[in-house]
């Protein structure tokens, strides 16, 4: 597979402060890949490296075979994305700001600007100062920009921020397609797991400035598939677990005031229900909660979400 | 390149888009009619004093005035005629006698000048004219033939009754032209009398018939017929014989500090200046009268409010270029877009100039409609200058661009500071306000530096080499007035060359583009 975007032994520390420990990273042409972890974890830092917001301490970019450091405008002219929130010349219309930008780049047409603007929707209000934009429309508009001038390599940062379910839908739907029919290698940054399960091939988990873990999503999936947690409903979740703790005393995971939790199979499951029943223990109801990326995600960053 | 272009194409379509430059561009247009308005009117106030219809209200001020002198005088002479008859007639007193018998006559020839005066409508102590300078100068003539009359007899040759002869034909001439009212008879008799003056010496008497030649030519009437121009005539005169004085003695008279020798350099200034004295009385463009000045005053008005304007609008459109970027986030698809930050800042640095020049340009344009709507667009005065007495003159539309230019030389120096501020503090407020305080102080601190004479390293100080204006154009301050256009330059603070403050600005230009732009690519924008 073709590597798009190379990032190697990248560090940056803000006084003395390492926000980026080391970080190494290869996003393929024609996939999606997920930047995952907590807020304050080094996501946005890295991202503004890349872009060229922020010079690294150490470590180099290669954009679609292009050093960043020795070949500045070529390497950034195969970049587009958007950094936190879209922001734009707010006295001008969206058209103009796609206009201003795509003078910097060479070879966009009006014709391309057009299609764009097709593409995320935003056909009726192009032609609106951006002033009056929702933040939902403003990221459409960020999305044209940053794909305007068909980048081989894009950059969204938390994309899905102020669009509504519809947009996040469609989002991902363009997302995918330049991914999968277009070969671009898209790199999206969020905290959102259920998101990211949606729409990337592969995530990469990144905690303390430091990438954790990169899998695919099968692998994760997988990974947190190996205990399935169940709930059962019960008016007496003490007495419950009181009679369970001899056989299931490690599956326990935690007692609420009107239920108690189980990390069993299924088989073990019926197993419970019989001793519960057989002890007049009423059961109102069973539920299995989904397991996720987010268990994984767990695991992988030690349980702790903690914002330094 | 392209890119560089392209960045500054899309550096003016956000500039022109926005609502200060808008504002302020309104403002400063509606401003430039309004100061027209109102200098219009300023200058008609300031002329209308000197209307005929003014002039009989001055007039019984004078005969009451003039009345009073007679009476004043008759109360000396009684009180002369009272200490004559006390003075007992021996030999002793003989002196005083002869002393005080002079002052009798002189009362009594003055009494008879306020008499002929009244006669004849003449107002002695209003402004000088041909005619009072005729009045007043008989009695003086008087008292000197009858000084010259007490010689003894063996002193009186062929020269002596030449002297009285010519003094007494002086008085008679005089006289009659009171009755004629003719002033090249008063040039004509008075050059004659001076030609014949055997205590003048040659230059001297060229040096005072000329100045009576050329006020015929700059006033015809003798200064009767204006009454608020007649005295800038006078002006006029006195500064050009001032002058001549001056480049005959290599004496500095025109000097307030005194009189003092002149350097080579100084002595061609002078001569320069009497070549555009001369030069602007040849062509009847001195431009001291009433309606010139308050021209001169409307337009410094009207490019005075506009310039203001435009230091404003360069000020907060640099000021906040780079900081309101970053605060407001734009500036990220800039960075994101493949070009590198020097160009960015090129763009940037360019299109401030080019907008601000523009403005100028738009000042210049409407300043002149509004200047020619309200004070007329033919019959200003060219702004003359001389360089080793070749003089050249420049029409006042080209000047008023040229004052233009030079004061947009400032406003560049303080954008740039703006600018610079913008980039290193990120802050828009501490930008702008830094560089509109060094725009007014810079004034200020300019206006002290000519009691710090003796720090010859000031000159190093921006200050000192901006607000170049009076070196560009030494010669403006002869545009409106002469009496103000003296060189005082003794004991000021020698202000630097002007290619000196050139080069200096040129470098001070320099060193903050190029502080800002390397910040301006070096640091991260977080």
């Amino acid at each position: 597979m073709e590597t798009a975007l190379k990032i190697t032994h990248l560090s940056k520390s803000f006084g003395r402060k390492k926000i980026i420990d080391d970080l190494s990273l290869d996003v393929y042409a024609g996939e999606v890949f997920g930047f995952l972890g907590p807020n304050g974890a080094g996501k946005t830092t890295t991202i503004k490296m890349v872009m060229g917001f922020l010079t690294p301490d150490t470590g180099s970019i290669v954009i679609n075979g292009f050093d960043r450091q020795k070949n500045y405008e070529s390497a950034m002219g195969c970049l587009g994305g958007i950094v936190e929130n879209p922001e734009m010349y707010k006295d001008l219309s969206g058209r103009v700001n796609l206009e201003m930008y795509a003078r910097l780049h060479k070879g966009i047409s009006p014709q391309r600007i057009d299609e764009v603007v097709e593409l995320v929707g935003m056909k009726d209000r192009i032609n609106e100062k951006v002033k009056k934009y929702s933040l939902g429309m403003k990221q459409r508009v960020g999305l044209a920009q940053a794909i305007l001038h068909k980048p081989r390599v894009l950059i969204l940062d938390e994309p899905t921020n102020g669009l509504d379910p519809a947009g996040i839908r469609e989002l991902r739907d363009i997302l995918k397609n330049m991914a999968h029919e277009e070969n671009v290698a898209v790199l999206v940054s969020s905290h959102l797991l259920a998101e990211m399960q949606m729409m990337c091939d592969r995530v990469g988990i990144i905690h303390h400035g430091k990438l954790v873990d990169v899998r695919t999503l099968e692998e994760l999936t997988r990974l947190s598939s190996g205990s399935v947690t169940y709930r059962i409903l019960t008016p007496e979740p003490d007495k419950a677990a009181g009679l369970l703790k001899e056989e299931f005393e490690k599956s326990i995971v935690g007692t609420q005031k009107d239920d108690l939790d189980l990390e069993i199979d299924s088989e073990q499951l019926q197993k419970v229900i019989r001793i519960l029943s057989s002890n007049a223990i009423p059961i109102l109801g069973v539920n299995k909660l989904e397991s996720s990326l987010e268990d994984a995600f767990m695991k992988l960053t030690g349980g702790g979400i903690t914002i330094e | 390149m392209n890119k560089i272009f392209a960045l500054y194409k899309n550096e003016l379509i956000k500039i022109s888009r926005k609502n200060s430059l808008q504002i302020i561009l309104i403002i400063m247009i509606v401003g430039v009619f309004a100061m027209g308005a109102i200098f219009n009117f300023v200058g008609k106030m300031y002329t209308q004093p000197y209307n005929s219809a003014n002039i009989s209200s001055m007039d019984e001020l004078n005969l009451e005035d003039m009345n009073n002198q007679i009476i004043s005088a008759e109360g000396s002479l009684q009180e002369i005629q009272t200490q004559l008859d006390s003075l007992s007639d021996t030999p002793e007193n003989q002196s005083q006698r002869l002393a005080l018998e002079e002052q009798k006559s002189s009362q009594n020839d003055q009494i008879e000048i306020y008499n002929l005066a009244l006669e004849n409508n003449i107002y002695l102590n209003s402004s000088q004219t041909y005619l009072t300078m005729m009045l007043s100068a008989i009695p003086g003539l008087k008292s000197e033939i009858r000084s010259l009359e007490q010689v003894t007899e063996d002193q009186k040759d062929a020269a002596w009754q030449t002297a009285v002869n010519s003094k007494n034909q002086l008085i008679t001439d005089y006289l009659s032209i009171v009755d004629s009212r003719k002033f090249d008879d008063y040039v004509t008799v008075t050059n004659r009398a001076i030609e014949s003056d055997t205590t003048l010496s040659a230059d001297e008497k060229k040096l005072q018939t000329d100045n009576n030649l050329l006020w015929m030519q700059i006033d015809p009437s003798g200064g009767v017929e204006d009454l608020q121009d007649s005295s800038q005539v006078f002006n006029t005169l006195q500064v050009v014989e001032n002058i001549k004085r001056s480049i005959k003695d290599n004496l500095d008279y025109t000097n307030m500090q005194g009189t003092k020798p002149m350097s080579p350099d100084e002595l061609d200034a002078m001569k320069n200046k009497l070549s555009v004295i001369e030069y602007k009385i040849a062509h009847n463009s001195i431009g001291t009268d009433a309606v010139s000045s308050s021209r001169a005053l409307g337009a410094s008005a009207i490019f005075g409010f506009g310039t203001f304007m435009i230091a404003m609008m360069a000020l907060i459109l640099a000021g906040g270029s780079v900081s309101q970027e970053i605060s407001t986030g734009s500036i990220k698809s800039l960075i994101i877009a493949p070009v590198k930050r020097w160009k960015i800042y090129t763009a940037k640095a360019a299109s401030l100039v080019t907008v601000n020049f523009a403005a100028l340009l738009l000042l210049f344009g409407f300043g002149m409609l509004s200047f020619g709507i309200f004070f007329g667009f033919s019959g200003n005065i060219p702004y003359v200058w001389a360089n080793h007495q070749i003089v050249t003159a420049i029409p006042f539309a080209l000047y008023q661009f040229a004052c233009l230019l030079v004061k947009f030389l400032d406003i560049l120096v303080y954008m740039s500071l703006a600018f610079m501020l913008s980039v290193l503090t990120r802050n828009t407020a501490a930008a702008v306000g830094v560089s509109v305080a060094g725009y007014f102080g810079g004034g200020i601190v300019q206006g002290y530096l000519p009691i710090l004479r003796n720090y010859e390293l000031l000159k190093f100080i921006p200050f000192a080499n901006m607000n170049l204006q009076s070196r560009f154009f030494p010669f403006s301050s002869l545009m409106q007035s002469l009496s103000t256009g003296e060189y005082s330059t003794a004991g000021a603070f020698i202000y630097p060359k002007l290619l000196f403050s050139l080069i200096y600005l040129v470098v001070l230009l320099f060193c903050m583009g190029y502080i800002s732009m390397d910040s301006f690519n070096r640091r991260d924008i977080k």
